[in-house]
């Protein structure tokens, strides 16, 4: 293929990443985008069940082989949340977080915690297996209700504020997954993975459909809400008096889920083409279960009627003020109930395409999107890899995500015998100071690898030598 | 050069280390900086200044929700007018306390002469009968007949007879049942000079009609007696004598009828409180048709007078008598024989045509004191007259104040105790409180609110308003003669409690709420009060509230 050739296909793929990824006006995602293009580590078929370890077979150290820590926030920083006093205290900044938050914003969290690990090259297949516990969150606010709860509601009289966007999904869940890659031939490998998935606690507002607004001239509170939240957590427990130990809480076999990966991954001539989605399935929720239902409540208060109390003597008035009271708290009550429930997890796709510039170098251009409650939630970014010997890789990277244009990223992977450590972050900044950025992760690992060869030594290699 | 050059080449050796070593720092330079950085630990809390907007309170007020529950003080005519009624019921002496029978006594002597030689168990009878006199209290009543309702009757006859005799009693005209009084009564001889019997009879219910002991004289009683002696073997000492002496004692009566003559009946001194006015300070109230009614009752079966002694309103120590056609002396109407148990009712109305009652009104007065004298038969003679034990004379004012007139600038002050304020309602954190008062307005007066929170000396330390806050504004009305709210007048006022004030509040031992009120136009205007006449208003209330948390 031509240089000109290459600039072209370049230029239409770019065009199209960035068609894809700028579908939603909003630049909310995930993390981990750098690690995607770090071949050395056998990790990245996490993110694409398509790549296949260049190692013979590898294995990760017990409960340290994968340590995925990170959150993004599209409005508030730490530093908007919070100030220092001058006594060297810190209190919480509400203007600073109020004027921080655009119309919608979105907060995740998320910690994966790889207790074991392991892959294999036979032939043509690679052959990968793993045991994670995963803490995700996601919560998606409005600032117009968070200027509600922190102004109060006199400055938004005649407003209505609107709670359908608003929604939390928070799950911690086990996952066993077992993945397999084949090489059809020097160009393009396939991938997939199962996932089978062990809930321990949820909380999932599955409608969050209301509205609140502040009448004008009256100042009557009309309240709409129409609203299912799942939860099933330790605390529902029915018998409050046996507690939930913490063996009952991570060994539970119910609150079943299953997920598939899938993922491709073309090479033509210096460049390369990847592409998964991950992550399509739910889990089943079936114990320690508390449903709060609303149905259509449309709710309008308008004082007490005083002319009614008035009327009324002693013991009579009394009881009607209670009545008003229960009458006011039957309608915010939320109808309990213990079904079982499924939580989807949040779907991504992933978009990639690299181009070899040297031997020991690549630049990659990555396109996530992240698929939350109906919305897609896209990041980017560019990354350059080098391998400074056949031991050491490194990858600096750029990402966009978050509502946040400053994350440049950096991670390395270093093999000393047949152990190889790695550490891979998208906003190096956010490592050192997190209370200036809006999103930062940090992931590494320790992987024990066996190359099935004498790898062909790089220049760099002969040069060391 | 070569030392740099062996430098980079060891560096290279151990470039490995060098990484991995640089990967265990960024882990733990990290873990340290989010650590420092964040500095979760030191975070302590912070401010939150809210300000809420809610509905407090909301109503439709009318005037008949104002009078419910106190029908005694409002009068309601069939279209709804209203009007307030202040009155005091005082009653007489009852019957049997003004009109008194005396204790009766009377002695009669009777006269036997056995014949000589009467054999011994012969026996000889005498019949005879005599009157005892029967008196009223005073030399000028008359009793004529009498229902008794207690009393007894009582005989002590005493004879020297030294033989076996009897005497038999019979009073035709004292009743029980239709049955007339009789008693036998024995004395069998057993020795001695003298023998005794004594018998009482209770009274109640007989009823006697006495004999008439004609014009100027008392009634008697008409008793007749049978005496039976027999011989016995003993002297004859005739003549003998009987010795009777009859007494009449503890009478009392269901009925009496005869003349009472003049009696005097205290009416005591009786106050009527006014309250319309407690609160009044300033301000003038123009009633267009207060009056007085005076009702008397009476179930003395005689004429009677009332003579008030005591007749004025007081208002501040003033004191302004009422006066009027007829006063001070009214004639009370009685039953005749034909209603005897019934009451006959006697009105007297005072308005402004036949007494000074605007004067009173307009003195706004605090209590109204009324003390008089019931004279019984005041011409002397004439008619007869019958007594119930029931009996009395009730004399009933009630002065009726029409809301029917005009006001100008009629100023209520009252005054609330703060006492446990602090406990009340919890205002910390409160910084400034806005209250919404919407009001439509279907009452022909407007109403202006001041608030003064003061010490317990009643130095005012703070007011909510700086000239008064307009609650209602008084709706127009139509012609005479109904006077009838045409439209409704909406009004919004905010009243605003600054921090300022609310400290003040909580500081504040009394609260002085004055209002300000006149009828519409600026109390030009003549109005009335229906049943109707409402108010619906709303209350919200904006508060800015700030808590460290």
């Amino acid at each position: 293929m031509t240089k000109k050739g290459n600039n072209q296909i370049l230029g239409l793929i770019i065009i199209a990443l960035f068609i894809f990824g700028m579908i939603p006006s909003k630049a909310y995602s995930q993390f981990d985008n750098s690690l995607y293009n770090m071949k050395v580590v056998p990790q990245t078929s996490l993110y694409n069940p398509a790549f296949i370890s260049q190692y013979k077979y590898h294995f990760g150290f017990p409960m340290l082989s994968s340590e995925n820590l990170g959150f993004g926030s599209s409005g508030p920083k730490y530093d908007d949340a919070f100030y220092r006093r001058a006594d060297d205290s810190i209190v919480v900044d509400v203007d600073g977080l109020i004027n921080s938050m655009n119309g919608q914003d979105v907060f995740h969290f998320q910690n994966i915690t790889q207790i074991l690990n392991f892959g294999i090259n036979i032939k043509k297949f690679y052959i990968s297996a793993s045991i994670s516990e995963i803490v995700d969150i996601d919560f998606t606010y409005s600032k117009q209700f968070m200027e509600l709860l922190a102004y109060g509601n006199a400055n938004m009289i005649g407003e209505t504020i609107d709670m359908s966007k608003m929604s939390l999904k928070a799950q911690h869940y086990r996952e066993y997954s077992l993945g397999l890659a084949y090489s059809f031939n020097k160009n393009l490998d396939i991938g997939g993975r199962v996932k089978l998935l062990y809930g321990k606690a949820a909380i999932d507002t599955k409608r969050m459909d209301g509205s609140f607004t502040t009448l004008e001239n009256n100042y009557h509170l009309a309240l709409k809400s129409n609203l299912i939240i799942n939860t099933s957590l330790p605390t529902n427990k029915k018998d409050t008096n046996e507690r939930v130990t913490t063996t009952d809480y991570l060994m539970y076999n119910g609150n079943v889920g299953m997920a598939i990966d899938l993922g491709v991954n073309y090479k033509m001539d210096k460049w390369t083409f990847s592409g998964s989605v991950l992550d399509l399935g739910y889990i089943n929720y079936d114990r320690y279960l508390k449903n709060y239902t609303s149905d259509n409540v449309d709710f309008t208060y308008t004082g007490i009627d005083a002319v009614e109390l008035q009327n009324l003597s002693g013991d009579a008035r009394d009881k009607r003020i209670e009545e008003i009271k229960d009458s006011i708290v039957d309608i915010f009550k939320l109808t309990e109930s213990a079904d079982a429930f499924n939580v989807r997890l949040n779907a991504k796709i992933y978009l990639a395409v690299n181009y070899q510039l040297s031997e020991s170098s690549y630049i990659g251009l990555l396109a996530r999107t992240d698929f939350y409650r109906n919305s897609l939630h896209p990041s980017f970014t560019l990354s350059l890899n080098q391998d400074l010997s056949k031991n050491v890789s490194v990858v600096v990277s750029y990402t966009i995500a978050n509502n946040s244009y400053k994350n440049i990223g950096f991670g390395m992977a270093v093999r000393v015998s047949k152990l190889q450590f790695y550490v891979v972050s998208d906003n190096i900044f956010g490592t050192f100071i997190p209370e200036l950025v809006q999103y930062t992760n940090v992931h590494f690992g320790v992987n024990f690898v066996f190359p099935e060869k004498e790898q062909k030594k790089t220049m760099m290699d002969l040069e060391e030598e | 050069m070569r030392t740099a050059l062996l430098k980079w080449g060891y560096l290279k050796k151990y470039r490995s280390t060098i990484s991995i070593l640089s990967i265990l720092s960024l882990i733990l330079v990290a873990s340290s900086c989010h650590k420092d950085r964040l500095q979760f630990d030191k975070i302590a809390g912070g401010k939150w200044s809210p300000e809420f907007a809610v509905p407090i309170a909301f109503g439709n007020l009318t005037m008949g929700d104002i009078i419910e529950g106190s029908e005694k003080t409002w009068k309601e005519y069939p279209d709804g007018f209203l009007s307030v009624i202040y009155g005091k019921d005082r009653v007489s002496s009852i019957g049997d306390e003004v009109i008194k029978i005396p204790d009766q006594n009377n002695d009669t002597t009777i006269t036997i002469i056995l014949p000589p030689g009467l054999p011994v168990g012969d026996s000889i009878a005498i019949n005879l009968s005599f009157d005892a006199e029967f008196d009223g209290s005073g030399s000028s009543e008359r009793i004529d007949s009498i229902l008794f309702k207690g009393g007894f009757m009582e005989y002590e006859i005493s004879t020297d007879l030294n033989h076996d005799s009897y005497i038999e009693l019979r009073i035709p005209k004292l009743t029980k049942a239709g049955v007339p009084f009789y008693k036998k009564i024995t004395f069998d001889y057993s020795g001695g000079s003298s023998n005794t019997k004594t018998i009482s009879i209770p009274l109640k219910d007989y009823y006697l009609v006495l004999t008439s002991g004609g014009s100027g004289q008392p009634n008697f009683i008409h008793q007749e007696i049978k005496l039976s002696a027999t011989a016995l073997n003993n002297p004859n000492n005739s003549p003998y004598d009987y010795t009777i002496k009859q007494t009449i004692t503890d009478l009392s009566y269901y009925l009496v009828m005869g003349y009472f003559h003049q009696h005097n009946i205290d009416i005591d001194k009786t106050e009527v409180v006014i309250d319309l006015f407690d609160n009044q300070m300033a301000g003038a109230l123009f009633a267009e048709d207060p009056s007085l009614k005076i009702t008397l009752r009476n179930s003395y079966g005689l004429p009677a007078d009332l003579t008030f002694t005591e007749l004025y309103a007081v208002r501040d120590g003033v004191k302004l008598n009422f006066t009027g056609a007829l006063l001070p002396t009214l004639s009370i109407g009685h039953p005749t024989f034909n209603d005897i148990g019934q009451v006959v009712t006697t009105e007297f109305l005072f308005n402004t045509s036949n007494s000074n009652i605007k004067d009173i009104i307009e003195l706004n007065p605090e209590k109204f004191f009324f003390e008089g004298l019931v004279q019984t038969n005041p011409q002397g003679s004439g008619i007869d007259n019958f007594a119930l034990d029931t009996s009395s004379i009730d004399v009933d004012l009630e002065f009726e104040l029409p809301l029917h007139g005009r006001a100008l600038n009629f100023v209520l002050r009252d005054t609330t105790f703060l006492s446990g304020n602090e406990e009340g309602v919890d205002s910390k954190g409160v910084e400034t409180l806005t209250l919404r008062v919407k009001t439509e307005n279907r009452f022909p007066i407007d109403v202006n609110l001041q608030v003064y929170m003061t010490d317990s000396l009643n130095n005012i330390i703070d007011s909510v308003f700086d000239a008064g806050g307009k609650l209602l504004d008084a709706a127009p009305v139509s012609g005479p003669p109904d006077y009838h709210v045409t439209s409704s007048v909406d009004n919004i006022t905010y009243i605003t409690l600054t921090e300022d004030q609310l400290d003040s509040y909580k500081k504040a031992q009394k609260l002085i709420i004055e209002a300000h009120s006149s009828t519409t136009n600026a109390g030009t205007d003549i109005i009335k009060i229906y049943t109707d006449n409402a108010v619906r208003f709303e209350i919200s209330a904006k508060a800015k509230y700030t808590n460290d948390f």
